[in-house]
């Protein structure tokens, strides 16, 4: 039911991205109205506004609703302070929300086994119960509760994890196993129900495990395939070599779709290489001639690039030699943070002014971390540089 | 920032942010809260995506947002325009893990289902005409309350916005008592008949 007041919501919102009226509230204009930044005379003019046009106010209580949850309020607040209680409100409204359809499908273990839990405790009673003991039958009760939780759990992490996509096979045999037990539940065989679930649930916890490997590999895989573009990036194409590099790629290619990643991440590897032998030699930075600006400020911008690719911090400070210990620190934290990081300046406009210059263009950034996610980040750069006694320097990144 | 309830009690996000370029350890775990609050906020509208996918697209846009953050390449000063910053890059994040989870599936309006049956959307074409009716014909501030409530804003903001945008100063305890009541109102007159009461 509440599904179906938000979808209410949701129309409204489908609406205003589709283009409202030519009266409608800017995004600034509602992010001003929303954080308290707006001037008295516009307030009254949103709040007009808002009376009659639904899709607005709802962008608007969005917007708010997103300031309150991340109110340094709410953050004292999860952090155990004193204080109304904002944030647990927005965090149960959140668990209410209906689960994705997978994670339901999971959840009906959780309805199976109040059906089961409720058989066996008739079961044991009516057929047994004069004959056992009662701690008997609680412990034999507990027993199927504690295997149909791990049932459940088991389930919940596995396809969580990306098992129907990862570990199909695996998964499909737990979910057979499981479809077993509660047959033989049904037929009250709770013993060999008990025995198929604890099968089921060894299964699930096998799919979970095999999905995570799978992810690891396939992270590996990644990062194998971003290295290679950049050396693909760099190599001539007009070489025999370079034609055995494609065709590695394709290999890999051809692997991951198959969601062999170890095997894909082989073949990129080596195509890595085939694009490495062809690729021009990484140029060092000779100095250049004196007084081409141009080319000397190319070189400090390939110096830049390397010292970032190589984690030479010396280099850095070299071709930044303005940055405060703070920013330094900075440099050197992200250095170690990161397993690798690829810069790709495509300088598009140098103009020099006396011993000043800005060069502009876009870079793509590839940073891999040690923990976490590989990320891609392409956008547009302009550099300042000044010329000091040493030759030009980087002054500000922007 | 929080805005308008509590405004002047403290900082803004900018200044948030400039702590954090200025590497203050605590700026930045501050800003973990903040972000991991807004990502769930955020992220919870996506339900076709599993929690793990939510998980990855709230590390996704958290590297992201900290090197903007870093890069200090926000343009945005004013706490909505950097909520909104930070909603769009979890958005996309959202959308980028669908994508890349489900090669060549197409993308559903807000990753929330697969888009109902032709049945259903017919239903559901015929409650949502009834109840956008029913809440066009409520005034102004029962209007605003129930949107509000929908969308999960706390009711002190929404009490405060009453007064600042309407002029009208009511309880909190009668924002939510009214929003029972208007939402039960929808529910049973527009919707299958249920109730909370």
């Amino acid at each position: 039911m509440s599904d179906d007041l938000e979808r209410l919501v949701e129309e409204f919102e489908r609406r205003r991205a589709q283009g409202g009226t030519p009266e409608c509230l800017s995004d600034p204009a509602l992010e001003a109205l929303a954080d308290g930044s707006s001037p008295a005379a516009a307030v009254a003019a949103a709040g007009k506004h808002l009376a009659t046009c639904l899709e607005c106010l709802q962008a608007y209580a969005t917007l708010r609703s997103l300031l309150d949850v991340a109110s340094p309020e709410a953050t004292r607040m999860a952090a155990g302070a004193p204080g109304v209680d904002r944030w647990p409100r927005h965090l149960a409204a959140w668990l209410r929300r209906p689960l994705s359809p997978k994670l339901a499908a999971g959840w009906t273990v959780a309805g199976a086994t109040a059906a089961v839990l409720l058989a066996w405790t008739i079961t044991t009673h009516v057929n047994r119960g004069t004959e056992r003991r009662p701690t008997a039958v609680h412990d034999d009760r507990q027993e199927m509760e504690r295997v149909l939780t791990a049932v459940a759990k088991g389930r919940a992490e596995a396809v969580g994890g990306g098992a129907d996509r990862l570990a199909t096979d695996v998964l499909e045999r737990a979910k057979a196993k499981e479809a077993e037990a509660e047959g033989l539940a049904a037929q009250q065989r709770l013993a060999a129900a008990m025995a198929a679930y604890r099968d089921a649930a060894e299964r699930y916890a096998e799919a979970a495990r095999r999905a995570g490997v799978a992810r690891q590999t396939r992270a590996e895989a990644d990062q194998a395939r971003i290295r290679m573009r950049v050396e693909k990036g760099r190599a001539r194409p007009d070489t025999s070599l370079f034609k055995g590099g494609l065709a590695a790629e394709q290999q890999g290619d051809s692997a991951y779709q198959r969601l062999a990643f170890k095997e894909a991440a082989g073949h990129y590897q080596a195509a890595q290489d085939l694009f490495a032998k062809v690729a021009p030699p990484s140029p060092m930075p000779p100095r250049p001639p004196e007084g081409d600006s141009q080319n000397e400020i190319r070189a400090v911008l390939d110096a830049y690039k390397r010292a970032i690719e190589t984690k030479d911090v010396a280099l850095f400070q070299r071709v930044r030699p303005s940055l405060s210990d703070a920013e330094l620190r900075r440099v050197r934290a992200s250095f170690e943070q990161s397993q690798y990081q690829t810069v790709e300046l495509r300088v598009e406009t140098i103009e020099v002014s006396g011993d000043e210059a800005r060069a502009g263009g876009r870079r793509l950034d590839v940073f891999v971390p040690k923990e976490g996610r590989t990320v891609h980040n392409e956008a547009p750069f302009v550099f300042t540089l000044e010329r000091g006694p040493g030759g030009w320097g980087i002054v500000a990144v922007n | 920032m929080g805005g308008v309830v509590a405004a002047g009690t403290h900082p803004p996000l900018g200044t948030l942010l400039e702590r954090c370029r200025g590497q203050e350890e605590a700026a930045w775990d501050e800003f973990h809260g903040w972000f991991r609050r807004l990502a769930a906020g955020v992220l919870s509208r996506f339900q076709n995506l599993s929690p793990v996918e939510r998980e990855e697209a709230e590390d996704s846009a958290r590297v992201a947002v900290a090197l903007e953050v870093s890069g200090d390449r926000i343009t945005g000063t004013t706490d909505g325009a950097i909520v909104s910053f930070v909603r769009t890059v979890l958005t996309n994040a959202a959308r980028d893990v669908w994508r890349r989870r489900r090669p060549g599936t197409p993308l559903p309006p807000l990753l929330r289902d697969e888009g109902p049956s032709p049945a259903e959307r017919a239903r559901f074409q015929v409650q949502l005409e009834c109840a956008e009716t029913l809440v066009r014909s409520w005034s102004a501030e029962n209007r605003f309350i129930f949107v509000m409530k929908l969308e999960r804003a706390a009711t002190a903001s929404i009490k405060a916005d009453l007064e600042r945008l309407f002029g009208s100063f009511v309880s909190a305890r009668t924002v939510d008592v009214r929003f029972f009541r208007l939402r039960n109102e929808v529910r049973r007159r527009c919707l299958d008949g249920a109730s909370d009461e």
